[in-house]
């Protein structure tokens, strides 16, 4: 009787995430005055959200049960400190160019090749401007997981700290 | 005369013979072996990437001289010493046999190498000609093996010949010194790696969209919504990649909303109408030419540096790519990538993403955002 486990694998595919706000001019803060007691919001930033990711494509074969560490190289090309947060989401093609579409809530339900559950959240990272460090990646694949390709995203997400708090 | 007087006389016609030879012979010397001047020996790199002082290392030796005599010129030997003067010893782990090649020579041509002898070689014409009075010559040495040892000094003895084999008619000469030195390796690793930037504006630096200049992402529109005009808005963003399969450009978000009340978003790419509900985005080539239908959209400059289907690579995607028509969905869609000639990597470029609002004159009255995020993703 032959005994073989099963090798499996996956891609992880790192992506930048970063926010606009557009706002229409305050014609209605003229119409209705905001709370007197209201907090005052805190500033926007003066500078936008820039971010290094490397490598940006991570593949890795792994077999059922184990634990595979990996690391990531962010750096802040913006002019201000950026807190950095990652996120784990699955993938599937977008189409036949290699596009990638990250499944987001319940796309990501009965997604066989999923693997975003495998994923440790990362740490949150502060960086001041043109700092690098390091993001430590751990992926923990279930002793049950099914053999195959498994495809899952980590989304960097730079803010600048005013708006984190 | 006595017979000693007679050895004397003849003693001193001696002396006055052989001083006569001997001047003769000083001045003869003296005529004959100028010294070679501007002489230099240039150590460069040679063609398996040996930087030109490794020891060891195979690499190219460059001569430049001037040769002063306009006399006959057949020959020119470059003997390589631990020495400038004196007796010639071999310079250690020194190879010029072989595979040495005169690869170069200007000044005086017309050259052939022998390389037999190692560590002096010389270089030779089948008939020699007049050298020319003070002419710049340049000889170029390829192949040759450094000396072994580090900080190795050594010498080359250059002498003019006459002859056409270096055997008669020494001419002029002249000493040139260099040295093996310790290398000085460098390494530098280009990960791969994703970069990615957005704000309200992103500024060249020489030319280079420079994501250190981005400014806050926090944008308003132009002026107060209005049935009767159009409000535009503008962003910027830029991305660069060496990912293999280069990068892709999404973006999430909702339409415009105050509260209950939105702003109807333009599901396909279409002109702006004012008067009627639209929320929409251009990502290219609204350069500033104001629209039949919507005269305050001078938008955005198309991206920069233009694609070129090699090093640039970034386009913006059907829908939004098209001056004067706008589109937004709320669902999220894709609107750029790095597939301009073929997807893969590309330098870093500028886009522009203009936004339009459109309202009806009973659009209820609020404070209309939107926060859109855009996904910056390399592809596989």
């Amino acid at each position: 009787m032959h005994k073989f486990k099963y090798s499996k694998y996956i891609q992880i595919l790192m992506s930048v995430t970063a926010s606009m706000m557009v706002v229409a001019p305050s014609i209605a803060l003229a119409a209705t005055p905001p709370p007197t007691k209201a907090a005052a919001p805190p500033p926007n930033p003066t500078y936008g959200q820039a971010l290094e990711i490397a490598p940006p494509v991570i593949y890795l074969t792994v077999n059922p049960g184990e634990t595979k560490k990996t690391q990531i190289f962010l750096r802040d090309i913006s002019s201000g400190d950026l807190i950095v947060t990652g996120e784990a989401n699955d993938f599937t093609a977008a189409g036949d160019d290699g596009t990638p579409k990250i499944l987001l809530g319940d796309e990501a339900a009965n997604n066989p090749y999923s693997m975003k559950k495998w994923v440790v959240a990362p740490a949150s990272l502060n960086l001041v401007p043109r700092e690098m460090k390091t993001m430590a990646i751990t992926i923990n694949v279930p002793a049950t997981a099914s053999p195959g390709g498994h495809y899952g995203i980590i989304r960097f997400t730079a803010t600048p700290p005013s708006l984190k708090k | 005369m006595t017979l000693r007087g007679k050895t004397d006389a003849l003693f001193k016609l001696g002396l006055i013979a052989l001083a006569i030879v001997y001047f003769s012979i000083f001045l003869s010397s003296n005529a004959s072996a100028a010294q070679i001047t501007s002489r230099s020996l240039t150590l460069e790199q040679g063609a398996g990437g040996d930087g030109g002082s490794k020891p060891g290392g195979t690499v190219k030796h460059k001569f430049d001289f001037t040769i002063p005599s306009n006399t006959t010129l057949g020959s020119i030997k470059f003997q390589y010493c631990t020495t400038a003067s004196g007796t010639c010893s071999p310079v250690s782990g020194l190879t010029t046999t072989g595979s040495v090649t005169l690869s170069n020579q200007s000044g005086l041509t017309g050259f052939s190498l022998d390389n037999t002898t190692n560590g002096s070689p010389f270089i030779h014409r089948t008939a020699a000609a007049p050298g020319g009075a003070n002419t710049a010559v340049s000889y170029e040495l390829s192949g040759v093996v450094n000396p072994s040892t580090t900080n190795q000094t050594f010498y080359v003895r250059i002498t003019t010949y006459s002859s056409e084999d270096v055997t008669t008619g020494a001419t002029d000469t002249g000493t040139v010194a260099a040295s093996t030195a310790t290398q000085i390796t460098l390494t530098g690793t280009m990960p791969e790696s994703l970069i990615f930037c957005t704000g309200g504006a992103i500024s060249l630096t020489s030319g280079i969209p420079d994501c250190s200049t981005a400014t806050s992402g926090s944008i308003t529109f132009n002026q107060l919504f209005s049935p009767a005009d159009t409000a535009v808005a503008k962003s910027q963003m830029a991305a660069s990649t060496n990912a293999d399969f280069g990068y892709s450009i999404t973006y999430t978000g909702a339409t415009l909303t105050s509260g209950s009340n939105t702003v109807t978003a333009m599901t396909s790419a279409t002109t702006s109408v004012r008067g009627t509900r639209q929320f929409g985005m251009n990502l290219t080539l609204n350069d500033g030419t104001a629209y039949t239908n919507a005269p305050n959209v001078t938008g955005s400059a198309n991206i920069a540096p233009t694609s070129n289907g090699t090093n640039y690579r970034g386009q913006a995607l059907t829908g939004y790519d098209t001056a004067g028509t706008f589109k937004f969905n709320a669902a999220g869609d894709s609107i750029a990538n790095s597939a301009n000639g073929g997807a893969g990597p590309t330098d870093v470029q500028l886009y522009t993403a203009s936004y339009i609002a459109n309202v009806s004159g009973g659009q209820p009255i609020g404070t209309y955002t939107t926060t859109l995020t855009y996904i910056c993703t390399a592809t596989f």
